[in-house]
């Protein structure tokens, strides 16, 4: 690299990482073991505990991973006997895509020997990859020449955490999420905050069991452990016409918030999770309400509401059949008022439960009149039976 | 007849091989044997287990040393899982100790907030320096201890400013604090003043003389120190070997021959 020799001004770098605090195996001794008079210097009170007070500044350049800030100190050293006017510093970080600007720093006076312009740039990593960090110096010679060198630093930045997701489509306007994120980095981490924040159209609601206190489940991840985070989302009651169409399938993004040691942050947002849109049905049927305990052989009702998915309307018959261990009571066809699309009605059902355990609704089937089409709708709830 | 000492020592090594799980064995080894005597002087026996009599004084005197023995074996029993990074299971030994004795409840909810710090749970970490203020009990001896671990909280939340503040404040209590003038100008460098980080630095190492009492219980910190002065010296200019030169005669002149000059980095 050019420097001493040519120039007047030195540039040196060094990566500012969060420090580390020293640890140590303390030794012990006993009173009883030592000879204080005789052998000159003992301790009988040495600290007993590993993790002492002492900060330590790091030794190398280290890991950076995205989502993390770099942060950086720069100096600029008058290392010739006299005065250097007109000093400017400038860093610039260069990646595969763009070129920012971190620091822009001048002198308005003299550099007098011995002394230095010094900057800290901070920035935090947003893209993968190689990345250089390019430092201008700027000053001029005595004799009013303006001078230049510039000096490049190159690092790589790496993939904290492998999040993989899950998509269970329970119902056309329903779907729990389960996302696995696995600690890729040497050394354990805190997650702070994992939330999904869902699109316009739905709602969502976490799943995780937080215990309180210390170390409850979600505490810390050791490297290459990885943690499960279990999401339910609700598409909103105003956009439930929109249930099987694109627009339902963009549910939201992860947003995940960890932390590592002494604190150092690191944040990372996934792009917008898509979920598999289901097959457009012309009729839906979803299970209201249904009594919480059930007893062999007691009769029960269960309201359920059916909706017109499709675009007509249409004229429709219900039927039951008897199928399962729940046994349809009251009349088996009738039919209903004209059902307009995009609209639903509500059935009660009255059902008979012949033997404990967990049943199964099935046997109901929706006749279109016009078209002359059967829906058959089976496995619409399970009940459990005492 | 091995001194006790010398069969920690014994288990100890094993972590300076790179051999942590024999170091666990032996300690957890002797942590049982402890447990037993123990067990056995409080049911009115002597240290093996034989019927005999103790005098009352004696039994006392066992029954203190064998509880500070078995402190002991708990401390290094942390410490070595706190270096394999098995937080959990160091920090539930260190709970023991809090259950044995209550005096070194302030020390130890510091050290194990800083040892969560390292981690980066800043929040369970803020909880165990709250636990530790509760146990100091307003006593005037532990304001140092309690203004270090508000100033290690401001670190773990990267605001240099404050955290600089609370280290003047402990140096204002104690101008000689190793740790703080140390911790001070590593706040400085953070807040782009190398130079008066390097002064911060050098006053703490130029005060230390073989006279000290203080000398070997800060012969840790001094190392920590000197690293962080040579890492400094190295950033400020291209010409470090000289001042690198200096630092070796001055620490030859005041250590003894267990100092560990490689922290100099020559």
């Amino acid at each position: 690299m050019d420097n001493s020799k040519e120039h007047p001004l030195i540039l040196r770098v060094m990566r500012l990482t969060k420090p580390s605090i020293i640890t140590s195996s303390p030794l012990h001794n006993e009173a009883s073991d030592t000879l204080p008079s005789i052998m000159g210097h003992s301790s009988t009170q040495l600290p007993a505990y590993g993790t002492g007070e002492t900060l330590i500044l790091p030794h190398s350049f280290g890991n950076i991973f995205l989502g993390e800030t770099f942060v950086s100190y720069l100096s600029v050293n008058n290392e010739s006997g006299s005065d250097v006017t007109s000093v400017s510093l400038t860093a610039d970080l260069q990646t595969g895509s763009q070129r920012i600007t971190l620091s822009n720093k001048s002198l308005n006076e003299s550099l007098k020997p011995e002394t230095s312009l010094d900057a800290v740039i901070n920035h935090e990593v947003k893209e993968l990859g190689n990345h250089i960090l390019v430092c201008i110096v700027k000053y001029n010679r005595p004799n009013g020449e303006t001078r230049s060198f510039r000096k490049f630093f190159k690092f790589q930045v790496l993939k904290p955490l492998d999040v993989k997701t899950k998509f269970y489509n329970i119902e056309c306007d329903q779907v729990y999420l389960e996302t696995q994120i696995q600690n890729i980095t040497p050394s354990p981490i805190c997650m702070e905050k994992v939330s999904l924040d869902p699109s316009t159209m739905y709602t969502v609601q976490s799943l995780d069991i937080s215990t309180h206190g210390e170390f409850n489940s979600q505490s810390y991840t050791k490297p290459s452990e990885v943690r499960q985070y279990l999401y339910w989302l609700k598409l909103k009651p105003a956009h439930l016409k929109k249930a099987f169409t694109e627009a339902a399938s963009i549910i939201g993004k992860l947003d995940i918030v960890w932390k590592s040691s002494l604190g150092e942050r690191g944040r990372l947002q996934t792009s917008q999770l898509q979920r598999a849109i289901m097959t457009p049905r012309d009729l839906l049927v979803q299970v209201n309400k249904v009594p919480e305990r059930l007893k062999v052989l007691e009769p029960f009702e269960v309201l359920c509401k059916l909706t017109n998915y499709s675009d007509r309307s249409k004229q429709l018959m219900v039927k039951y059949e008897n199928q399962s261990n729940l046994l349809w009571q009251g009349s088996s066809g009738f039919a209903l008022d004209k059902l307009n699309p995009k609209e639903s009605c509500f059935i009660t059902m009255h059902l008979l439960p012949t033997s404990v355990g967990i049943q199964s609704i099935s046997g109901m089937k929706v006749v279109d009149t016009e078209l002359n089409r059967t829906y058959e709708f089976d496995d619409i709830h399970q009940v459990l039976v005492a | 007849m091995v001194p006790f000492s010398m069969r920690v020592l014994h288990a100890q090594f094993s972590m300076y091989l790179n051999k942590p799980n024999e170091a666990l064995e032996r300690l957890y080894t002797l942590q049982n044997t402890s447990n037993k005597i123990l067990k056995n002087l409080e049911s009115g026996k002597t240290e093996d287990g034989s019927i005999a009599e103790l005098k009352p004084d004696d039994r006392e005197a066992s029954i203190t040393l064998w509880n500070d023995r078995s402190k002991t074996l708990l401390f290094c029993i942390g410490n070595v899982l706190l270096q394999t990074r098995e937080y959990e299971a160091a920090i539930k030994t260190y709970e023991l100790i809090l259950e044995k004795s209550e005096g070194d409840a302030v020390y130890l909810q510091s050290g194990i907030g800083r040892a969560l710090l390292q981690l980066g749970n800043i929040k369970s970490a803020q909880h165990r320096f709250a636990k530790a203020e509760q146990a100091a009990k307003e006593d005037p001896n532990y304001k140092l201890q309690l203004i270090m671990n508000r100033a290690f909280l401001y670190l773990g939340t990267s605001n240099w400013k404050e955290a600089l503040t609370q280290f003047n404040e402990v140096l204002k209590l104690n101008p000689q604090h190793l740790e703080a003038l140390n911790n001070k100008s590593v706040c400085l460098l953070y807040l782009c003043r190398l130079k008066d980080a390097i002064s911060s630095l050098e006053t703490a190492v130029w005060m230390q003389n073989n006279d000290s009492k203080d000398f070997l219980q800060n012969q840790l910190p001094l190392e920590g120190a000197l690293s962080n002065l040579v890492t400094l010296y190295e950033l400020e200019s291209s010409r470090f070997m000289t001042k690198k030169q200096t630092l070796l005669h001055h620490i030859a002149g005041i250590s003894g021959d267990g100092f560990d000059v490689t922290c100099l980095k020559m």
